[in-house]
C-alpha cells in the first residue's frame, strides 16, 4: 500500500506492520495532510499490536505534519491500539529535536533514533 | 496604533556589522500556488549559510527547518497575494538572524497577536504543546504551532513587531535567532 504526498512517499508493509515515510514532507496545511492522517490510521488498523513508523529517510517534516502525526497518536491513544514505534536518524537533525514530542502524547508511543 | 513588539525583537540591531548578508523578496502568490517553493527557498538559505566556522553539517537541516516555518507563516497569512514577503538573513559570528516581513489583514493580525502573546508568556511549553494538540478545532491547531515547536525544541529565540499601515492592513516582521553549534 502506497501514498504519494507532495515530495514524500509512504509505503506500508502489512506483513511486518511497517510504515516507511521518506522524502520531504512539507504540505501546505492540515487539510492537505488529511490524506496522510487517513493513510496512517488505516495502517494502524491493519497492525495487530504494534505499528513501526520508519522515518529515517524523511529529510523534512513541517509543523503541520508534526501536528497531523500528533493528532493520529492521540486518536490511537483513545482506541488503545496499536502501540507505535518511530524510527529516526541522527542524519537529519530535525528528527532528534521533534520526534521526542510524540512520546509526550502517549506512553505507548516510543522513539528510537540511531 | 503604536507598534506592538513581542519577544526578542531586535535582540541584535540591524546596525551591527554582519559577516553574512542575504536579502530577497518573494510573492505570496508564488508560494501558495506552488507550495514546494517555500521549501526550495528554505533549502537555498540553509545551503548558503551551512557550516560557517566549521560548525557541523547538521546545521543545514536545522536552518532549513527553522526558516521554512517562518516563510510558510508569511505565505499563509499574507493579505494580498501579489504583495511582498521581504527576507533578510544575517550571520553574526555563531548567531543567524532570519527576518521575514509580510503584510496581513486585521483578522490575521488579531490571531497572531493573541497566539504570540500567549506563546511568549508560557512557562511550560511542553505542557502547552500537549494542550494545543488536544484542542478540538483544527484551525486553532494550525495557527502559531510552527513557532511553538521552534521555541520549544530548537535553539531559537523569536521576536515579532506588528505595525498598522495607512490602508488598514498590518506589517508583520518576525525575527528568528538561531544559535549555531560550535564545531
Amino acid at each position: 500500500m502506497e501514498l504519494i504526498a507532495g515530495e514524500s512517499k509512504l509505503t506500508f508493509n502489512e506483513a511486518d506492520s511497517l510504515l516507511v515515510i521518506e522524502g520531504s514532507m512539507r504540505l501546505a496545511n492540515l487539510m492537505e495532510y488529511d490524506k496522510v492522517g487517513a493513510f496512517l490510521m488505516s495502517c494502524a488498523e491493519k497492525s495487530a499490536t504494534k505499528l513501526t513508523i520508519d522515518m529515517q529517510k524523511l529529510t523534512f517534516l513541517n509543523s503541520s505534519g508534526i501536528t497531523t502525526l500528533s493528532m493520529c497518536i492521540l486518536n490511537l491513544k483513545k482506541k488503545q491500539m496499536p502501540k507505535l514505534l518511530f524510527l529516526g536518524s541522527l542524519e537529519f537533525a530535525w528528527q532528534e529535536k521533534s520526534l521526542k514530542n510524540f512520546t509526550k502524547l502517549w506512553a505507548d508511543a516510543s522513539v528510537e533514533i540511531g | 496604533m503604536e507598534d506592538i513588539i513581542l519577544g526578542d525583537y531586535d535582540a541584535i540591531l540591524d546596525e551591527m556589522p554582519a559577516e553574512g548578508f542575504l536579502q530577497m523578496t518573494v510573492k505570496p502568490i508564488d508560494m501558495v500556488t506552488y507550495w514546494r517553493r517555500c521549501g526550495a527557498v528554505a533549502n537555498f538559505v540553509a545551503n548558503f549559510y551551512r557550516n560557517p566556522h566549521n560548525v557541523d553539517a547538521l546545521d543545514e537541516n536545522l536552518i532549513s527547518t527553522i526558516f521554512n516555518e517562518l516563510l510558510e507563516n508569511a505565505a499563509k497569512y499574507s493579505t494580498k497575494r501579489d504583495s511582498d514577503i521581504n527576507i533578510t538573513i544575517k550571520l553574526y559570528n555563531t548567531i543567524l538572524k532570519m527576518q521575514v516581513q509580510n503584510v496581513c489583514n486585521q483578522k490575521n493580525f488579531e490571531l497572531l497577536k493573541k497566539s504570540m502573546t500567549k506563546l511568549l508568556n508560557e512557562v511550560d511549553l511542553d505542557e502547552f504543546y500537549i494542550k494545543r494538540m488536544m484542542e478540538k478545532s483544527a484551525v486553532d491547531k494550525d495557527s502559531g504551532i510552527g513557532l511553538l515547536i521552534l521555541l520549544k525544541d530548537f535553539p531559537v529565540k523569536v521576536g515579532i513587531k506588528m505595525a498598522a499601515l495607512a490602508d488598514g492592513t498590518y506589517q508583520v516582521t518576525v525575527q528568528g535567532y538561531y544559535f549555531l553549534r560550535e564545531g
